[in-house]
Parts: C-alpha cells; sequence; structure tokens
C-alpha cells in the first residue's frame, strides 16, 4: 500500500488571492516537486474556478532554507511556499 | 576577524541612521548606503503606495548567503546591514537599507550594488502596487524556477 504525506503550502504575492492561509495536499510519499505543482494546479482551479493559473509554471516550490528543484522527491510532510516571480527592494 | 552583519525584515519603520551606526568601525574609512524608496508612479500609472509581502526565513537564509558572498568577493572585513520592509508604505517609505563598510571605498560600492541587485533576483519578496484610480496590481518579477 502506498503511503501519503501531507504538505502545507503557503501562498505569497499574487497567489493570496486564492486565500491567505495555507492549502493542504494529500499527496502519495515520493512525489516530485514538478507533480505537486501539479496537484497544487487542481487544487487552486478547486479553490477558484477558472482562475488564470499560468503564474504557477514561472512559480517555484521552496521550504524556509531553499528553492526545490522540479525532480526532487519529498518523502516527508513538511510545510512548503509557492513563490511566484520575485520583485524585492 | 571577519566583519558583522544584521540582517532583518522589518515591520517597523526602518531607520537609515540606525544602519549608519552599526557598519561604522574604527578601522574602517569608507560606508555605502543604499535607501530604497516608494515612488509615486510606475510604468506611467500614479502610484498611492505599496505592499511589500516577505517569505521571511528564507528571505533571511538568502540575505545570509549575500553576505557571505560578498565578504568571500569584497573582504571578511565588510561590515553589512540587509533590511527590507514587510507591510503597507507609502510614497516616500523607505522599503530596504543596505549599508557596507570597509577599509577602503571601492569595496563598499561594488558589495553595496552586489547586493541590492541580487535581492531583486534571489529574495522572496513581492511588491503589490496600490493606485490612484483604485486599482491594485502585483508587480511582475523574475522567476526562481530553475535558478
Amino acid at each position: 500500500m502506498q503511503t501519503s504525506i501531507t504538505l502545507q503550502i503557503k501562498l505569497f504575492g499574487a497567489f493570496r488571492q486564492f486565500q491567505n492561509g495555507p492549502v493542504t495536499l494529500e499527496v502519495p510519499s515520493g512525489i516530485s516537486v514538478a507533480e505537486v505543482k501539479t496537484a497544487l494546479w487542481a487544487k487552486l482551479q478547486e479553490i477558484k474556478p477558472g482562475a488564470d493559473l499560468a503564474l504557477l509554471h514561472a512559480s517555484a516550490l521552496a521550504n524556509s532554507s531553499s528553492v526545490l528543484e522540479a525532480n526532487t522527491r519529498l518523502t516527508e510532510s513538511q510545510s512548503l511556499a509557492i513563490l511566484p516571480p520575485v520583485c524585492g527592494g | 576577524m571577519s566583519g558583522k552583519s544584521f540582517l532583518n525584515v522589518a515591520t517597523e519603520t526602518i531607520n537609515p541612521l540606525a544602519a549608519v551606526d552599526f557598519v561604522a568601525d574604527d578601522a574602517h574609512g569608507a560606508a555605502d548606503v543604499f535607501i530604497g524608496t516608494v515612488r509615486n508612479h510606475n510604468l506611467g500609472k500614479p502610484v498611492l503606495g505599496v505592499s511589500y509581502d516577505v517569505f521571511d526565513d528564507l528571505t533571511l537564509n538568502v540575505f545570509q548567503a549575500l553576505a557571505d558572498e560578498s565578504r568571500a568577493r569584497w573582504g571578511e572585513k565588510l561590515n553589512l546591514y540587509i533590511e527590507h520592509y514587510k507591510g503597507r508604505l507609502d510614497i516616500g517609505g523607505v522599503s530596504i537599507i543596505i549599508a557596507v563598510s570597509s577599509p577602503h571605498r571601492d569595496e563598499t560600492f561594488q558589495a553595496c550594488r552586489y547586493i541590492i541587485e541580487e535581492i531583486k533576483k534571489r529574495v522572496p519578496i513581492w511588491k503589490q502596487e496600490h493606485y490612484v484610480d483604485g486599482d491594485s496590481e502585483w508587480v511582475q518579477g523574475t522567476s526562481l524556477e530553475s535558478r
């Protein structure tokens, strides 16, 4: 039986239009970061049907210490963040 | 001996004098300061203010990386102060301050310029502009994907 993990994904910048708190995803253990983005796409569509999610393609998933590579595989429940293109300063 | 760093995400008004005081050092003959402020227009649209959204933990990690990279390139003795505002600011509000001091001026100019340019490309901070006509928009930026 495949185990599942829980990902809490914080939303920043333009993603705050969907909701202010984090989005929770139940996903299979071993899922890749690229696959998490696909699961997040579906969840955001559920929250706001018809929303333009082109921004998600240019956005990165990160934990509190680094941006994650698309082929990284996740095997533990954790807190992540979806980061749209940045523009500090 | 390595220089000192102050790295912060501020929710109170940023005080440029605190940055100048922090980097001051009797052995340093130069200090360079960059102050970013909210301007009253962008791309031809009149702006009333800007809200800054910040992923604090990762921002502080990238600030630390920038401090390390700056010392590796321009000397271990650099004193560094990097602070970015989080929340809403009106026109003229200070959004960021970077202060660098060093024994000599060239290193301070170069490190200060390097840090602000890298912040714009690498640090998880976003701006939402508020316009005079009542509209608000998130400013387009640089993707962190595949960096």
